[in-house]
């Protein structure tokens, strides 16, 4: 399984283990990829784990698979096709909402299943339907263009940069909505332009992870971050850092082992995840072991 | 209901848009989908005054100070902060919200929430300054809480918790203080704490607007007390206000006459009081029978 490894090994060593696969345009478009994603849905990813949002986000990545087939149909963008799909899943969910007989998740719930059935529908009049669905639900890391990268740093650009300018607005209003709305914050506005912000790194991040892999990284990375830190800023920061990291990794292992990149990716931040859980000196189960036999001792 | 009973007129003056008045309140209804939660209220609070807003559970407490928050919708109301419109008024307001609504699992410090104080001023795009930062130090000195500043909030005890958000409302610098069932689940030393802060804060000039269901603690610090039960039953001094005729108006006509020498008042919803005055010289107002309660007049 590791053979490839251990013959770059003796032939030059880890660093040449690490720098050789970066010769490879594919592998360095896709790394440089891998790391925007994992940083882009590492940040914005704590307010999905803080507010509780992963069944939106969910949602999102699923529900939009109609627009991504339209556009891989026409041979257009996928990042244009799904933004469209979001933007018309979103307001159909927040008009479904509306009725007060619907609650909101069930409201995404209808949607986000329905929308993804239609897209297999449409999917499945191709003839090479089970491959296409393959790549369009597990992504494509490896098949990243220059323009691709373009794009993804533009939009991670407006998604961390939205998350910072409006730092103290999210914070509080995720913290103490009676306070925020006693100050004046409006609280639907800030809302929405945090399902905004979510909805664009999801999108971003479809070329890359696909429709289903991309919720791990809005959830695991920055799930990780929280057993270690309690500020928001540092765990945004190390969400950012944990996910890019994962990324590059997730590639290695692609190279090395030869499995599937993405699904690398998400497995490896899964495992940090759990390492993390198992281990941190605050949060894991170390502690809650150790925190146990102070009180049976005591 | 009961007999018709001398309710205390509402409004102390006739004079609209009262510009000594640190809340003036005209016609406030607020509706909840079909529900009337507030039904014309009227009221104008002074300047330097401690004042207690009491009634049962669900009378529309909260929602009478977060329609002067401007946070619930209302219709038909002229409302007056500091003699201006609520909008602009409201900057005046510090404010420290039920601990029932809040995210206490949420990654921050002691220091970051008694910072967010500074929030409402900063603007869109500020951060809070250096002078933000001094200020929420000193706040939280104010309160005990300075040495516990790197603390994340859910690991402080409620009354902790309870201290960090009054600094929160120092910081907010606002000359009305209006407090949410502040001393809900707190321990006696944050009750004393807080308490001594609101009388500092009066003796500043400052007005604070307390909802409480504890008429114990509202009888005595309260200059002033308004009951509600969906509109104002009575405003006025305490000394006034808090006799057993108001109080059986105010709670449903519901007083019951326990064990002991002090008298329990119970709310329609259960909600509980203790009236250390002369419900036993208006036995018509006490119904046979003795109901079991948590005897809080033991505190």
């Amino acid at each position: 399984m590791f053979d490839q490894f251990s013959q770059c090994m003796q032939q030059g060593g880890i660093g040449y283990c690490l720098t050789s696969p970066l010769s490879y345009p594919f592998m360095r478009n896709g790394m440089i990829e891998a790391a925007l994603v994992g940083l882009i849905c590492g940040v914005i990813g704590c307010y999905v784990v803080l507010r509780g949002l992963a069944f939106l986000g969910d949602a999102f990545s699923h529900g939009i698979l109609p627009g991504v087939v339209i556009a891989y149909l026409l041979g257009q963008s996928v990042f244009l096709g799904g933004l469209v799909a979001a933007i018309i899943i979103g307001a159909i969910i927040a008009l479904l909402s509306q009725n007060r007989r619907i609650s909101e998740d069930t409201s995404i719930g209808i949607i986000f299943a329905g929308a993804f059935a239609l897209g297999i529908v449409l999917l499945s009049s191709q003839r090479n339907y089970t491959s296409s669905l393959t790549t369009i639900l597990t992504g494509d890391v490896l098949g990243v263009g220059p323009n691709d990268i373009i794009l993804t740093i533009i939009v991670g650009a407006i998604v961390i940069g939205g998350v910072a300018l409006l730092y103290k607005e999210f914070l509080l209003t995720s913290f103490d909505r009676a306070m925020a709305a006693a100050m004046g914050f409006n609280l639907g506005l800030l809302d929405l332009a945090l399902i905004v912000l979510i909805a664009l790194a999801v999108v971003v991040s479809l070329q890359a992870l696909g429709n289903i892999l991309v919720l791990a990284m809005l959830v695991t990375p920055a799930a990780t971050a929280r057993l270690l830190t309690d500020r928001l800023s540092r765990m945004m920061v190390i969400a950012g850092m944990l996910g890019a990291l994962e990324g590059v990794v997730g590639l290695y292992t692609f190279f090395y082992v030869k499995v599937a990149a993405g699904g690398s990716i998400v497995l490896l931040s899964t495992i940090v995840f759990m390492l993390v859980l198992a281990l941190s000196p605050k949060h894991g189960g170390l502690a809650w072991l150790r925190q146990r036999r102070a009180r049976t001792s005591a | 209901m009961a007999t018709p009973i001398d309710i205390h007129t509402p409004i102390k003056s006739d004079d609209p848009a009262n510009s000594s008045s640190a809340i003036s309140v005209r016609g406030l209804s607020v509706r909840y989908g079909d529900r009337l939660a507030l039904d014309n209220v009227n009221v104008d609070i002074g300047w330097g005054t401690i004042v207690g807003v009491i009634g049962p559970n669900g009378a529309g407490k909260s929602t009478f100070l977060k329609a002067i928050l401007g946070v619930v919708p209302h219709r038909d109301v002229s409302l007056l902060i500091g003699g201006k419109p609520q909008s602009v008024g409201r900057k005046q307001i510090a404010y420290v919200p039920q601990r029932e609504e809040v995210h206490w699992d949420f990654p921050v410090t002691v220091e970051d929430v008694a910072l967010m104080g500074s929030y409402g001023r900063l603007g869109l795009l500020g951060r809070p300054s250096t002078k933000d930062r001094e200020l929420a130090r000193w706040a939280l000195d104010q309160v005990g809480m300075l040495d516990r500043h790197h603390t994340q909030i859910a690991e402080l005890s409620g009354g902790q918790q309870q201290r960090v958000f009054l600094a929160r409302a120092l910081v907010q610098q606002g000359r009305i203080l209006i407090l949410d069932e502040p001393l809900n689940g707190v321990d006696a030393s944050t009750e004393e704490t807080i308490l001594h802060l609101l009388d500092d804060f009066r003796k500043s000039g400052g007005t604070v607007l307390m909802a409480t269901h504890d008429l114990d603690i509202a009888a005595r610090v309260s200059d002033d007390l308004c009951c509600i039960n969906r509109t104002i039953i009575a405003f006025g001094p305490t000394a006034q206000v808090f006799t057993p005729q108001v109080l059986a108006r105010t709670y449903g006509g519901k007083i019951m006459h326990t064990h002991g020498q002090h008298d329990i008042i119970i709310g329609e919803n259960g909600s509980v009081g203790v009236n250390p005055q002369h419900v036993h010289e208006h036995p018509q107002l006490i119904p046979n029978g003795g109901v079991e309660t948590k005897d809080k007049a033991e505190t």
